[in-house]
């Protein structure tokens, strides 16, 4: 199922917490044909999305506010949005009359979308596979019989400039290492959110790394790249450039699942 | 022989894990847990673009099985994953590979210290020429050379006769290293008596670009 939402340079910049909360209600079950209200700006559809992680969980006075935060430092990209819903199909899915599934019809647009706001072609294909490891993982990974499939793809693009985010309902990213023996001594959600970045640290024993993020980096590391992983109670922020990729950890109220997003501008 | 097309319904790009356990969870089905070891070609004839996590969760996935069977290992953490790596008797082995595809799988297994077989020609028989990709010990990569250029079946004896004006490599020597090959999945091998008999996988292996050791 795909949602799409254009935002056109027009629209009012009107962000508020009702404002991401009903765009995170209807980007998570699609109440509503469209999207009725003022729809957040810029990367605060990151915060939308992790709202929408969290829909069902009542949103802390705390939560709020570091998401408002952190939102409000990411607020410059006013183009476009488009959405898919991974809920059902997860990624493989029935093609459609043009033989392109949901999934990579929902990628071609994203490479497009790069393509006219000016990024490279190289880079728009870099960036359409991070993407694309992005929701991989959360198939493969968030998920198990306690959690439902779920999960939002989102991006975002301007002139020069590029926002996306993947976020899931699962059941994060301790439990999910936790089912490797090699992994099974984390402690906390920021010991795994960690390990993934760092130590490319995978669910599975036996296939060695894990390769979502890797390609991720890459893309990201000399485009004035920012990327934040969220799960748990942890969160990772990295920024990278030509010379290093820097990562700090902080704290967010606890919320279910993974999400991660990635903002990068070319100038 | 198990000749696998990758190429299905008109899709030049295969990437990503998702996918892969798609593409080939019908072989993975298919192959008994119990049987003669079963080489796989993965036949990449029309694909253009794949990357690392599609390599590793098709190829590489048989691969990992097959080598937990050659060495008699169990399941690391058993699981109702489906997905999660058991000893197969299988060998994974790979074919018309365009240049990037090349790349994500000779990075896959190289990171991972694995060799793959490049097959160059094949038929009903089996591999009758081959690349190494991914990486393999030099000294162990010697002794695959020596053993595919000896075309036949032989004991670590034979190749210690055979090849002994080569270099200080006694049976003991031999016989660690076939194990070694054996492991990677680069021979088979069958008991007579109480000897191993060794077979190299591929007839004739070309020089190419790997592997990396």
């Amino acid at each position: 199922m795909v949602r799409a939402l254009t935002v056109t340079e027009n629209t009012p910049v009107i962000y508020t917490a009702e404002s991401i909360e009903a765009f995170a209600r209807w980007a998570t079950d699609g109440s509503g044909d469209s999207f009725n209200g003022a729809p957040p700006t810029g990367f605060t559809l990151a915060a939308a999305v992790e709202l929408a992680s969290r829909r069902q969980v009542a949103l802390s006075t705390s939560a709020g506010a570091q998401i408002d935060s952190w939102a409000a430092n990411h607020d410059e990209l006013n183009h476009a949005i488009r959405l898919f819903s991974l809920a059902t199909e997860c990624r493989i899915s029935e093609s459609n009359s043009a033989g392109l599934d949901a999934y990579e019809l929902f990628l071609r647009r994203f490479r497009e979308a790069l393509q006219a706001a000016g990024f490279p072609n190289g880079l728009a294909y870099g960036f359409a596979g991070a993407l694309e490891g992005m929701t991989d993982n959360l198939c493969q990974h968030s998920f198990d019989g306690h959690h439902k499939r779920g999960g939002l793809a989102a991006f975002r693009t301007r002139k020069r400039g590029v926002a996306f985010v993947v976020a899931d309902l699962g059941r994060g990213a301790l439990a999910s290492l936790r089912e490797n023996t090699l992994w099974r001594h984390l402690a906390s959600d920021h010991a795994a959110v960690q390990a993934i970045i760092t130590q490319h640290a995978s669910r599975r024993e036996g296939l060695g790394d894990g390769e979502g993020f890797k390609i991720l980096f890459k893309a990201m590391a000399s485009h004035n790249g920012d990327l934040r992983f969220r799960s748990g109670g942890a969160t990772y922020d990295i920024s990278g450039d030509l010379d290093a990729v820097r990562g700090m950890a902080g704290f967010s109220d606890p919320i279910p699942g993974l999400q991660m997003s990635v903002r990068c501008r070319l100038d | 022989m198990i000749h696998f097309p990758v190429f299905s319904s008109n899709e030049p790009t295969k990437l990503g894990a998702s996918r892969a356990q798609a593409d080939f969870a019908a072989l993975r089905d298919k192959v008994p847990n119990e049987s003669e070891t079963e080489l796989i070609v993965f036949d990449f004839a029309g694909i253009e673009q794949t990357n690392t996590s599609y390599i590793k969760n098709g190829p590489f996935w048989f691969f990992a099985c097959g080598r937990l069977h050659a060495r008699g290992e169990e399941s690391p953490n058993p699981s109702g994953d489906p997905w999660h790596i058991r000893p197969l008797p299988v060998i994974a082995a790979v074919a018309n590979i365009q240049p990037e595809v090349r790349e994500a799988i000779d990075e896959v297994f190289y990171v991972r210290g694995a060799p793959c077989l490049e097959v160059v020609n094949w038929d009903q028989n089996g591999i009758q020429n081959a690349k190494l990709l991914g990486a393999l010990e030099s000294k162990l990569a010697l002794s695959f050379r020596q053993f595919c250029s000896l075309g036949k079946e032989a004991t670590a004896a034979d190749l210690h006769s055979t090849f002994s004006a080569d270099g200080d490599i006694g049976v003991t020597a031999w016989n660690n290293r076939l194990a070694e090959l054996h492991e990677l999945l680069l021979v088979t091998r069958r008991k007579q008596g109480k000897f191993w008999h060794y077979q190299t996988i591929t007839k004739e292996i070309q020089d190419g670009r790997g592997p990396r050791t």
